[in-house]
């Protein structure tokens, strides 16, 4: 390690710097920015910012549009993540084989993922739309006409209708990266499975699962981190609506910020929502990789 | 490519195509319904939405183009893709290598925390200081340069843990020996380091690039002047405007998708490796 001398490891720190000079200005310090205004009453427009201590969390507590909001995302994103974690499995298992139908499969399968929320969005705006809209013609056309609902106006079902169109715009890209994952797992281990004579259920259990550890870690943790955080397909979709049965943390952010004059109030729920991000993705990296080296 | 003989011969291999059939269909059918008004002819879409065609009628999507300025928003689109892109992937991939290489110096590993931290924070936690920093205090709203900057700080997260995760996977011995060859930290890291990290810059690049060019939010605060929006806010105003003219919404929600889905059906394969390359090398 002596030879290290040579060359300076001063130079280390300035390859940083760049980088981290935008970020902290971009970024961290907008961060903690929000933190500050969130322990005020400020309205975002006035020039007094009245410092309130805590008072903004402890509304939070009583605050039944919060809660509802906090319980809608905490669904959506169990919801999302582990149904998309399925579905993409289910096809990365179905697809493994490379052939050329399987690439055309997988091809298929991953186009909406590079389309925009909003593109996504748009369209099954207009695939649940109750008197024009696609599934309910296609349901009347097949004389099931009895089936046709206000997917979007319904308040038992507008949360679910929602939840529908992440799965079918990310179930793709889930899927690409358990494929990788299968890639990475030894076939010996497969062969000599094989030879104990374990069925392919065994083999699943023993084998497939444990190898594709690394990508179920990443696939949940992203599911989730992006789940809390999805705006665009409710924004558009419902805009919360029916009544606050799709309402979410981040669009109730937004709405504080813009409409209601409360920033300092949408600025403590903000606070709330990343740490609510944090603890998940901490909880999920402590039971995911509990007998491995650290994942990070 | 590795085949490997298949375990799941033993699913009855009907049945799985079957699934996938079904599952294609699904995904398939919302993409090609939007895409029949947008050529059915004024007195078509008057008979119905989903009718089909007779002819391949482009007005629609001429129409489209001349009324929302698309070349506009075009064009905005590939400035701020780009050169976040570009600037991103330069401070970005320099910034990972010390913090990979040195995992257990305490000020690199605390950098390192700040830009995971980054990772899981909502934008709208930071969406009103920024338009106030933005807005009041520099007076970049309404610029590309302002945009590009809040891009840059928004991606840095992801692509400095992807080349980070990537570096590591690289022995130590290429670093002692570019060491033994005298070599300086800038130049190991450009001459030997940079050029095997290809496959993870592709990857980095598509990961944002898709993330950039989809991206409603940040101009929705940071640009109001409709000359200057971006492909997804353009998109978004224009649906609304025309939200009962569906012909002509649709096609621009078309053309819209048209240069993205284009580039990944030609690059496919970088799409996929890039993907698995950052995700599963843990």
């Amino acid at each position: 390690m002596a030879k290290y001398t040579r060359t300076s490891e001063r130079i280390l720190y300035l390859f940083i710097l760049p980088a981290l000079a935008i970020y902290l200005f971009f970024y961290v310090y907008p961060m903690l920015t929000g933190l500050y205004y969130s322990l005020t009453s400020w309205d975002g427009m006035s020039k007094q910012k009245t410092f309130i201590g805590i008072k903004n969390y402890l509304d939070i507590l009583k605050d039944q549009y919060t809660r509802t909001a906090t319980v809608n995302t905490l669904i959506y994103t169990v919801v999302v993540t582990l149904f998309s974690n399925l579905i993409g499995l289910a096809l990365a298992l179905m697809l493994e084989r490379r052939t050329r139908t399987n690439n055309v499969f997988r091809t298929v399968f991953f186009v909406p993922a590079v389309l925009s929320p909003v593109v996504a969005a748009f369209i099954w705006k207009y695939m649940y739309s109750p008197e024009s809209g696609v599934i309910n013609s296609l349901l009347k056309a097949g004389s099931l006409g009895a089936l046709a609902q206000d997917w979007l106006g319904d308040p038992h079902l507008a949360l679910i209708s929602v939840m529908l169109v992440p799965l079918w715009q990310w179930g793709g890209n889930v899927m690409i990266v358990f494929l990788a994952g299968l890639m990475n797992i030894p076939e010996e281990q497969y062969e000599s499975a094989k030879i104990d004579g374990a069925s392919y259920f065994r083999r699943f259990i023993h084998v497939t699962l444990p190898g594709l550890r690394p990508a179920i870690v990443f696939n949940i943790i992203i599911s989730t981190i992006g789940s809390f955080k999805t705006f665009d397909f409710i924004f558009i979709l419902t805009y919360g609506s029916p009544g606050f049965t799709t309402e979410v943390l981040t669009l109730q952010i937004y709405k504080h910020a813009l409409y209601t004059a409360k920033f300092g109030y949408g600025s403590a729920v903000a606070v709330m929502l990343t740490l609510l991000i944090v603890l998940f993705t901490i909880a999920e990296l402590r039971v995911l990789t509990r007998n491995e080296d650290s994942y990070l | 490519m590795r085949t490997r003989k298949p375990f799941r011969r033993s699913l009855p291999i009907v049945v799985l195509y079957v699934a996938l059939v079904v599952f294609a269909f699904v995904i398939l059918l919302p993409l090609l319904i939007v895409i029949i008004p947008t050529f059915q002819t004024v007195q078509e879409s008057s008979q119905g939405i989903m009718r089909l065609p007779k002819t391949i009628n482009l007005d629609n999507y001429i129409a489209a183009w001349k009324q929302s300025k698309f070349h506009l928003a075009l064009r905005n689109s590939i400035i701020i893709t780009g050169c976040t892109i570009l600037v991103n992937i330069l401070i970005g991939s320099i910034a990972a290598f010390p913090m990979a290489i040195r995992e257990k110096n305490r000020i690199f590993k605390a950098a390192f925390f700040m830009f995971l931290v980054g990772l899981m924070l909502p934008f709208q936690a930071i969406m009103i200081p920024l338009y106030i920093l933005m807005g009041k205090t520099l007076k970049l709203t309404n610029t590309f340069i302002g945009t590009i900057l809040v891009y840059v700080a928004m991606t840095l997260p992801i692509t400095i843990f992807f080349f980070s995760q990537f570096i590591k996977t690289i022995p130590k011995e290429m670093e002692e020996a570019s060491v033994m060859d005298g070599c300086g930290y800038f130049r190991m890291f450009y001459r030997v380091f940079f050029p095997m990290m290809k496959p993870i810059t592709s990857a980095v690049i598509i990961q944002n690039m898709i993330f950039l060019w989809n991206d409603l939010l940040v101009p929705l605060i940071m640009i109001n002047k409709t000359a200057l929006k971006p492909m997804m806010p353009r998109v978004y105003m224009f649906f609304g405007q025309y939200y009962n003219q569906w012909n002509l919404a649709f096609s621009v929600l078309v053309i819209s998708a048209i240069p993205f889905l284009l580039l990944f059906l030609l690059l496919q394969k970088q799409f996929i490796k890039g993907l698995s390359s950052g995700a599963v090398k843990g």
